[in-house]
């Protein structure tokens, strides 16, 4: 199954500039991008339409780790995907020129978290989405998808030019 | 958006009445619309433009053709709204009515 | 080494991957949409989907880009005809046909990258761009037409870019209420919607400069859309100041309206 993710183009300059915001303790900021899940031929196409960024008073001190939130960030993120019918995307930034590649700690973090939004929301995929300087990886989890997540083939962002960000 | 008392009026019709947007205009999805006598298939998903589109100020499609004991011009055809294909005939309602009004106006020309 | 596309380098070290990588639909491949079928696989784009119900006629042979004689003898189908000579100029490139109104084969034109429409009316227009904001689709549209001037026949055409949370067609004022009025009471211009192959070349060619930068971005200019005017008889191409008075962003299709509706 090919999943591909759009984002248009002026939401992803909105999530990047508020990736790259400082924090007063975390190293990393994160985020939730929703998305409209629709079936093509090939398999699934993500539309990305809102950001909803982890607010400041969310982030937990701990300095093992880029970022770390509390569970009223995760259960907003639940919410907005219920309530709004939308695939959630943990989002952050590896801040570096390249293809961004999912940390064993990335990794690690979205296999415990995504189940809890794939059982609120079964019939939808969840997952994690993150931006490098000019490029981007993500990885879905979903009801019949493999229990380590699928890839996302295809990122595109959508502006007056097409960025491919993660290639097929 | 169509008011909520409009929607409520065409619920009374057809219970499953929603309303929807596209392109700035809106719309009324009637699932399962029960038409005129004589009509085949009796009843069928219709969906009420209330504004101005394909040069008409408002128009009722269907999700199939109709025969009907009025035939009509079926102009359009497989007209994508909503991620789905209608059809629709010639027939012009002027704006001014209420949307329940223009409907009725609409399905006499089955008749 | 393939040395094919040596001389475009210029358009980005990432531009012919990101071309072979890309997926464009054409939706009508009569006079104009069978330039840019031919065009695009010159460029190196990798995927193309082809959308046309029509097969050629004698009377398309002053105009339709790669059709023989024998293809109007046998009624071909144009999608066929623009198949076989995107091969021809670039075997690589992996091609979908659908001989049907797109709306027919609408799930596929999901996954395009781009759509160039090419399509004869305002109406079908209308419903295109409607289904590609749905998507985050953009679209290159094209069209020419001959009308009367003081009874002489002057050819008009236009190219226009629709990129989603900018100006829609609507917003430009390029569709509007009395043109599709017109159009549904058949209203016509000089002839049976007269074509010429030059016209329909240079409409052709400037979207495919069009597609191109929406695709590899080598001009690197934000733009909000691309609304151009062509006079035929002049044989200028001009920028229609429609565009610049059009919404910031679009007020028919926001971006919250994406998707399949919730219904």
């Amino acid at each position: 199954m090919n999943i591909a993710l759009r984002i248009p183009g002026s939401l992803t300059d909105v999530i990047l500039a508020d990736l790259r915001r400082q924090h007063a303790f975390a190293y990393e900021r994160v985020g939730f991008l929703l998305s409209k899940q629709t079936s093509v031929p090939s398999g699934l196409l993500l539309l990305g339409y809102k950001y909803m960024p982890i607010r400041d008073d969310q982030y937990i001190e701990d300095h093992t780790v880029g970022a770390k939130f509390d569970s009223s960030a995760i259960r907003d993120g639940m919410q907005a995907a219920l309530s709004e019918g939308a695939t959630a995307l943990h989002v952050h930034l590896h801040d570096h020129v390249g293809r961004p590649h999912m940390s064993r700690t990335d990794i690690r973090e979205m296999q415990a978290l995504m189940p809890c939004f794939v059982n609120l929301c079964p019939e939808r995929v969840h997952g994690a989405l993150v931006f490098s300087v000019g490029a981007a990886v993500a990885k879905v989890w979903g009801t019949h998808l493999p229990a380590e997540g699928s890839p996302v083939s295809k990122i595109t962002s959508v502006g007056s030019s097409i960025r491919f960000l993660g290639a097929a | 958006m169509v008011a909520e008392e409009q929607v409520r009026e065409f619920m009374s019709l057809c219970p499953d009445a929603k309303q929807a947007t596209e392109g700035g205009i809106d719309y009324v999805l009637l699932p399962l619309l029960k038409l005129p006598n004589g009509c085949n298939p009796n009843a069928v998903d219709c969906l009420l433009a209330l504004g101005a589109r394909d040069g008409y100020e408002n128009r009722l499609f269907f999700a199939q053709i109709v025969a009907s004991p009025q035939a009509r011009n079926w102009k359009g055809q497989n007209i994508r709204i909503l991620e789905r294909n209608w059809f629709a005939y010639s027939w012009r309602v002027p704006n001014g009515l209420r949307p329940m009004e223009i409907l009725i106006a609409h399905l006499q020309a089955l008749r | 080494m393939n040395d094919r596309y040596s001389r475009q380098t210029f358009l980005g070290r990432d531009a012919t991957q990101n071309l072979q990588a890309a997926r464009v639909a054409i939706v009508g491949v009569g006079g104009g949409g069978s330039h840019i079928a031919q065009q695009l696989a010159y460029v190196g784009l990798g995927h193309m989907q082809l959308y046309d119900s029509d097969r050629v006629e004698s009377s398309n042979l002053n105009r339709l880009v790669g059709a023989t004689i024998e293809d109007a003898k046998l009624h071909e189908l144009k999608v066929n005809v623009a198949q076989r000579m995107i091969r021809a100029v670039n075997p690589e490139v992996r091609i979908e046909i659908f001989p049907s109104q797109w709306q027919l084969a609408a799930a596929e034109l999901r996954e395009a990258d781009v759509i160039v429409s090419c399509l004869d009316s305002y109406a079908a227009r209308q419903d295109i761009e409607s289904a590609a904001r749905r998507f985050l689709i953009p679209v290159v549209d094209i069209g020419m037409d001959v009308h009367l001037v003081n009874e002489k026949p002057h050819i008009t055409g236009q190219i226009i870019l629709s990129i989603p949370g900018g100006p829609c067609m609507k917003c430009m004022g390029f569709l509007n209420d009395e043109r599709l009025r017109q159009e549904a009471q058949h209203y016509g211009a000089a002839g049976e919607r007269p074509q010429v192959i030059w016209s329909n070349g240079v409409l052709a060619s400037v979207a495919v400069g069009i597609v191109v930068d929406v695709l590899t971005g080598w001009r690197s200019v934000p733009r909000r859309g691309e609304y151009l005017h062509y006079d035929g008889n002049s044989h200028e191409l001009s920028r229609s100041p429609r565009l610049e008075y059009a919404p910031p962003t679009c007020i028919h299709f926001p971006l919250e309206e994406i998707g399949e509706p919730r219904l």
